[in-house]
């Protein structure tokens, strides 16, 4: 009953700790203390320092202290290995070391196997742990099967590990709450530890002799294992550099890790010499690794206490070591194989988490087949050790391929593998499988753990310097090495377009949106604009995206999705222009010698569009001889490239060639040239780049608009020329009628008949004139035209259908402009029509005509609304209109500023709201 | 960085290299805890802050 409230009592304040961690403030900076930080890295400290140390001290004398004395060395090296490899673990965001490794050595297969074989070393060691609980708990309570208090530890701990350590998509976040409640449990274990060895040197009833310690056996193996081991564990490298504060305060916390961490190691390991002698007095032939709860049994209630100890110890590397696992098997193992999910970012928490029930099932199972083989209660002591060591050896295989980080940029991912795999299996023969039972190498008695390490490594390196010789190192992986080694290598021969184009990328693996939202974040971080495109802003934002990404997928996945080459892209139906775009980028930007491939695909695209251009272009040299000539001028020249080459002159028509060597535009025919000189800043000094296209079809078609406004005009004008016409008629019709039933056809009579016939056949002539009696105006026959005759007779066209007056003011007889007369009268019968339109009937529309040395103007005038500026700077856009659905097309400005352009004039609006509109109408004016 | 180098080197003297024999040999685990301390000051005083002139 005392064990299960002091168990609840315990389980309570590691989630309350953990929960007020994650949610107080106050309790968050407390995580980011250097002793909190050096307390938490106690994870170091196992069941094996805290029941087993006894056990192995009793079997290999000082041996026990390598163990403690290997991180107290690696602590040493804290500014000099920590320091740099904290640094490079943040630039890139990456969480494990096999994130490090698959980053340096650009392969998902690298982190995979590193994986592969944390994962054997691991399992094993979180087996002793549960074991270490369940057997310690069996001795508390007669009775009690080792197997169910073990699952039911599992259970709390993957419930933990779940609620506490898996709680984000990426492990690029730290966990407050898991830094307090490891650093909480580290503490816990060391006072438990120090009261234990009190109560021996208090309830001793003899003198305590510490008995005679075998002699040493792998001391220096030990030491350098554990050495090795501090840098290298999957828990160890999580609290040191995953869980460690951001910027300074890290940085201080590793500094001051480099005495507190041994020192917390040393106080934990000071009463374990008194331990093993009480122990030793009170049970000389019990089990050394179960002395810390003989010698609490001392004391009331201390067993359970010291119990809860060992519980700590187990916990805390139970929990950090699945998390872990998780995060390197979700991102190396899961992530690579599995499509972009819908939700990216609850599946990653989904598989963490089932990742850290599959490790503690595997370490359970791993537990029950250890009871059997070999149970706890009936050894001497020295099993946890044997284990905890055993694991170190398979991390330590992990050792090569991390030197080759810093130190081997020769080092290849091929013998990066190579060597992982021959270690991996060495250490599998030699050293995990006689755990549970399977001999199949024979190992010397006297450090044979030594010999075994010593052997798997140096298999290790061979296969690596084998496969590193035999495949070399590729770029890829030369510039990520430099990446480790510097701060910054831009490999930018790969940036997309625009900010959209890494949405592109990243969709295939995170879903677009979770792409999207990514980029979003890494652009709010760099504080860019979306449309910032240059090439500054663009590396920057995926050297961002890759360091974010590289926490939530790996390394490996993040830049393989960012670093797309222009070939792959290719092959990828990436779309033209981003294509195109991504070589020029890649050509200008990317080192020499790197680049020939891309300004290869390059050039040849940009002869292809060149050839596919529609209209005609070539470019010309500074002594007019021909450097380009493309497919269409040959089709509208009627000769090819290799005909006029050397032979501008010869091969073309006079009027051509000589439009060719002039600048400026110029009409040939139907053609339009126009040639632009470059100068020295642009590159091409003396050049000349010339453009020909065949207006003909474009003008045909302008035609045809014109023509269709006309009708549409004379269509709105049929009902006020009916009417204009009807009046004269019926006039003809009474008068002739008079003459017939008078006999009387007087010359007054015949007067006006003859007067009404005139003012029918004027509104009728005029109809014609304008419409040209249906025919399309293809040709421009231009003749001297004065803007007087223009307005009078617009105003003649306008008055027949909306029956309002126009006021002439006219002043431009004497000056008169070449144009084609309709044309005209077609541009201010649509300039009224629209003054008329907007003019209430009260109001005044007045056309102003006038000239100058060199123009002839025309003013439009109305009284009426007005325009805002942002209608009046659409009107002269093809079918923009105010008017009602039905009232008008919105051809009419849109056909008179195309005329009006053709005659080398221009028209110009000016109107505010309610102050009316004036369009002004000005054409060169006549020689 | 030079300290730490120092210090580490000064460590794996006493820990790693053939002069451990010195202390390991005494079988004393009170021996063994005072070299440790040792180290343990020497990676103190590796690290602490340095004196402003």
């Amino acid at each position: 009953m005392t064990l299960l409230l002091a168990i609840v009592c315990w389980l309570l304040l590691l989630f309350g700790v953990a929960q007020l961690g994650q949610t107080s403030g106050r309790f968050r900076q407390l995580s980011k203390h250097p002793l909190v930080y050096s307390l938490s890295l106690g994870v170091y400290a196992t069941s094996w320092t805290y029941f087993g140390a006894v056990g192995f001290a009793r079997t290999s004398g000082l041996d026990f202290l390598a163990v403690s004395l290997g991180p107290t060395l690696a602590a040493l090296l804290v500014p000099v290995v920590s320091l740099p490899l904290l640094e490079v673990l943040r630039r890139h965001r990456l969480a494990t070391l096999a994130d490090l490794l698959a980053f340096r050595y650009r392969s998902k297969a690298v982190g995979a196997v590193v994986t592969f074989t944390l994962m054997l070393a691991i399992i094993p060691y979180l087996a002793v742990q549960v074991r270490g609980v369940g057997s310690t708990a069996s001795v508390l309570l007669d009775g009690l099967d080792p197997v169910l208090s073990g699952a039911a530890f599992c259970v709390a701990m993957v419930l933990f590990a779940s609620l506490f350590g898996a709680s984000h998509a990426t492990s690029r976040e730290r966990h407050p709450g898991l830094v307090l409640a490891v650093a909480m449990e580290t503490l816990f274990k060391l006072v438990a530890l120090l009261v234990v060895g009190v109560t021996a040197v208090t309830t001793a009833k003899a003198p305590l002799v510490v008995p005679p310690l075998p002699q040493t056996q792998g001391f220096v193996s030990v030491t350098l294992l554990s050495v090795v081991a501090a840098f290298l564990l999957p828990r160890q490298f999580h609290m040191a550099f995953a869980e460690a504060p951001e910027g300074e305060p890290g940085r201080r916390a590793l500094l001051t890790s480099t005495w507190a961490f041994p020192l917390v190691l040393l106080l934990l390991n000071l009463p374990i010499p008194l331990i093993l002698a009480a122990g030793t007095q009170l049970s000389p032939e019990g089990n050394a690794d179960l002395y810390v709860l003989t010698v609490a049994a001392q004391v009331p209630l201390l067993p359970t206490l010291a119990w809860l100890g060992g519980v700590s110890a187990s916990s805390a590397m139970v929990i950090v070591g699945t998390l872990a696992l998780s995060n390197m098997v979700a991102t190396h193992w899961v992530t690579p194989l599995r499509s972009a999910p819908k939700d990216l970012y609850r599946q990653l928490v989904l598989e963490r988490r089932f990742v850290i029930a599959a490790s503690l099932g595997l370490a359970f199972v791993l537990f029950v087949v250890l009871e059997r083989v070999s149970p706890a209660a009936v050894s001497r002591g020295g099993a946890l050790a044997q284990v905890g060591l055993v694991a170190f050896a398979g991390v330590a295989q992990t050792l090569p391929a991390t030197l080759g980080v810093f130190f081997f940029p020769k080092l290849s991912r091929a013998g990066v593998i190579a060597g992982l795999v021959v270690g991996t299996a060495a250490w599998l023969l030699s050293l995990a499988l006689p755990l549970v039972g399977v001999s199949l190498v024979h190992l010397p008695e006297v450090d044979g753990l030594g010999v075994a390490v010593w052997c798997s490594l140096g298999l290790n390196v061979a296969a690596a310097a084998l496969g590193s010789w035999s495949s070399p190192v590729s770029r890829e992986e030369s510039l990520a090495a430099e990446a480790c080694r510097r701060e910054v290598v831009d490999d930018d021969a790969s940036l997309p377009v625009d900010q959209g184009g890494f949405v592109e990328r990243l969709a295939p693996v995170l879903g677009q949106a979770s792409a999207a939202l990514e980029v979003a974040k890494a652009r709010s971080a760099l504080a860019l604009r979306e449309t910032d495109t240059s090439v500054t802003a663009m590396k920057r934002l995926k050297r961002q995206l890759e360091a974010d990404l590289s926490a939530l997928v790996g390394p490996m996945v993040s830049w393989a999705a960012l670093n797309v080459t222009p070939r792959e892209e290719f092959a990828r139906g990436v779309p033209l222009a981003e294509r195109i775009r991504s070589l020029e980028e890649a050509v200008a930007h990317a080192r020499q010698g790197q680049t020939q491939t891309a300004a290869e695909t390059l050039r040849a695209w940009l002869e292809a569009v060149f050839r596919a251009l529609p209209v005609g272009v070539c470019v010309l040299g500074p002594d007019d001889d021909v450097v380009w000539w493309n497919e269409r001028l040959a089709t509208l020249t009627g000769v090819a490239s290799a005909q006029v080459r050397g032979r501008l002159r010869t091969t073309l028509e006079a009027d051509l060639a000589q439009a060719l060597a002039a600048s400026g535009e110029h009409r040939v025919g139907a053609l339009t040239v126009r040639v632009t000189r470059t100068s020295a800043a642009d590159g091409l000094e003396g050049a000349s780049i010339v453009v020909v296209e065949d207006l003909s079809q474009t003008r045909q078609l302008e035609a045809q608009v014109r023509h269709q406004d006309r009708l549409a005009t004379i269509g709105r004008f049929a009902a006020g020329v009916a009417h204009e016409v009807g009046n004269p008629l019926a006039a003809v019709m009474m008068l002739t009628q008079g003459i017939e039933r008078d006999h009387d056809a007087s010359p007054e009579r015949l007067s006006q008949l003859y007067d009404a016939a005139r003012r029918i056949d004027e509104i009728v002539r005029g109809l014609v004139s304008f419409a040209r009696a249906g025919s399309i105006q293809t040709t421009t026959a231009r003749q001297p035209v004065s803007l007087d005759a223009i307005a009078t007779q617009a105003a003649s066209l306008v008055q027949l259908s909306k029956n309002r007056a126009v006021t002439l003011e006219l002043s431009s007889a004497d000056a008169t402009t070449d144009a084609n007369t309709q044309e005209l009268v077609q541009v201010v019968v649509n300039l009224l029509t629209n003054a008329v339109d907007a003019t209430p009937n009260d109001e005044r529309v007045r056309v102003h005509t006038s000239f100058d040395q060199h123009h002839v103007t025309l003013d439009v005038i109305d009284e009426g609304a007005g325009m805002a500026p942002e209608v009046a700077a659409h009107v002269f856009e093809p079918f923009f209109t105010t008017k009602d659905v039905g009232q008008g097309t919105g051809l009419g400005l849109s056909v008179a500023w195309t005329i009006v352009q053709a005659h080398g004039g221009t028209l110009t609006v000016k109107s505010a709201p309610g102050a009316g509109t004036t369009m002004t109408l000005q054409l060169p004016r006549s020689a | 960085m030079t300290r730490s180098l120092v210090v580490f080197a000064l460590g794996v003297t006493l820990l790693v290299s053939p002069a451990r024999e010195l202390w390991l040999r005494t079988d004393s685990a009170f021996v063994a805890f005072v070299v440790w301390a040792v180290v343990l000051a020497l990676g103190w005083w590796s690290v602490r802050p340095k004196e402003r002139p």
